[in-house]
C-alpha cells in the first residue's frame, strides 16, 4: 500500500529536512499532509520522543487535516529526511482513493491498539479497586 | 418501509438497505466477520469489548463495522442495540467504498475522531492510575522516612 501512496505523491513538491530539522511543530496549524520519501522522522511530545519511523510512504499530519485541529505533536528528523508536501490534502485524497484508504487503514490500526490498551487499563484499575475493597472488608473482619 | 415509497431514501441505491432491530439485538458480534457497514439512523447502541462497556452512541450517522472491513479482520467489539434502532445497511461494503471514494474519507475522519477520543480517555485513565498508585505508595514513603537515620 505504501507503494501506491508514493506513486500518487511522485509529482508533489519535496521538502528537504536537515538533521534535527523540524517538519511540524506541536500546536501549529499547517493544514498540510506530509509523506515521507526517504530518511526518518521522530515524533516528539512534551519534550520526549514517543515514536520513530523510516518507512517511505509513511503519512504525517492526517489527524490534524481530518479533524481540522493543530498538530498534536512535533515531528522532526534526527539524521535528515526528504518529505513530499501535500498542500491540498482533501483534494489529494479525493484524487487518489488508495491514499484515503491507506490513511483510514492506518487510523483503524491505531484505534484498535488504543482501544485494546484502554480496555486493559480499565480492567487493571478495576482489579485494583476490587483488591482495595477486599482489603477493607478483610480489615473489618479482623 | 415500502421499497417503492418515494420517501424511502434507499430506493435508488440497491446496495443501501434500510432495516430496524429491537433493543438487545447484536448488530455486529466480536469475533465475527460479515463484510457489511451499518450507519445508525435512529436509536442508541453500545459498544462492548471482552464483556466491558466501551462506549454508547445515539449519534445519527455513526458507522459500525468499518474496522473489520478496512483491516480485513474479525470485528474487534460487539455493537448492541440499547433501544429499538433504525439503520442503513451497506451490503458488500468493500465494493461500495471502491465505487464511492469520498466515503473512505468520511470514514477516515470518523476514525480520527475515535482515535482522538480514545487517546484522551487513555490519558485520563493513566492520570487516575498514577493518582491511585500515589495514594497507595504514600504511607510507605512516610514509614521509610521514619526509619531513615538521615531525617
Amino acid at each position: 500500500m505504501a507503494a501506491t501512496v508514493l506513486e500518487a505523491a511522485a509529482a508533489l513538491p519535496v521538502m528537504v529536512l536537515a538533521p534535527r530539522g523540524v517538519l511540524v511543530t506541536e500546536g501549529a496549524r499547517t493544514g498540510k499532509l506530509y509523506i515521507l520519501k526517504s530518511g526518518n522522522l521522530e515524533v516528539v511530545r512534551d519534550g520526549s520522543v514517543v515514536a520513530g519511523f523510516g518507512n517511505a510512504g509513511a503519512i504525517v499530519g492526517e489527524m490534524s487535516v481530518l479533524l481540522g485541529q493543530p498538530h498534536s505533536a512535533t515531528v522532526r528528523s534526527r539524521y535528515g529526511a526528504e518529505v513530499f508536501v501535500v498542500d491540498d490534502p482533501i483534494g489529494f485524497m479525493d484524487a487518489y482513493p488508495p491514499v484515503a484508504r491507506e490513511i483510514a487503514q492506518a487510523l483503524a490500526i491505531r484505534l484498535k491498539k488504543t482501544t485494546a490498551l484502554l480496555v486493559d487499563m480499565r480492567q487493571q484499575a478495576k482489579e485494583r479497586q476490587d483488591h482495595e475493597m477486599f482489603d477493607k472488608i478483610f480489615d473489618l473482619l479482623k | 418501509m415500502d421499497a417503492e415509497s418515494p420517501n424511502n431514501p434507499t430506493a435508488n441505491q440497491p446496495w443501501l438497505k434500510f432495516d430496524w432491530y429491537p433493543a438487545g439485538h447484536e448488530l455486529v458480534t466480536q469475533g465475527g466477520k460479515i463484510g457489511k457497514l451499518f450507519v445508525l439512523r435512529q436509536g442508541e447502541v453500545e459498544v462492548v469489548r471482552d464483556g466491558a462497556h466501551i462506549n454508547s452512541t445515539s449519534q445519527p450517522g455513526a458507522i459500525f463495522g468499518e474496522m473489520s472491513l478496512l483491516l480485513d479482520i474479525p470485528h474487534s467489539a460487539t455493537v448492541r442495540a440499547v433501544t429499538d434502532i433504525e439503520v442503513f445497511v451497506i451490503e458488500d461494503a468493500l465494493k461500495v467504498l471502491e465505487a464511492n471514494p469520498g466515503w473512505t474519507l468520511q470514514i477516515a475522519r470518523l476514525l480520527a475522531q475515535r482515535v482522538n477520543a480514545t487517546t484522551r480517555m487513555l490519558a485520563e485513565t493513566h492520570q487516575e492510575d498514577i493518582a491511585d498508585r500515589q495514594r497507595l505508595v504514600l504511607p510507605q514513603n512516610v514509614f521509610s522516612q521514619w526509619s531513615d537515620p538521615q531525617v
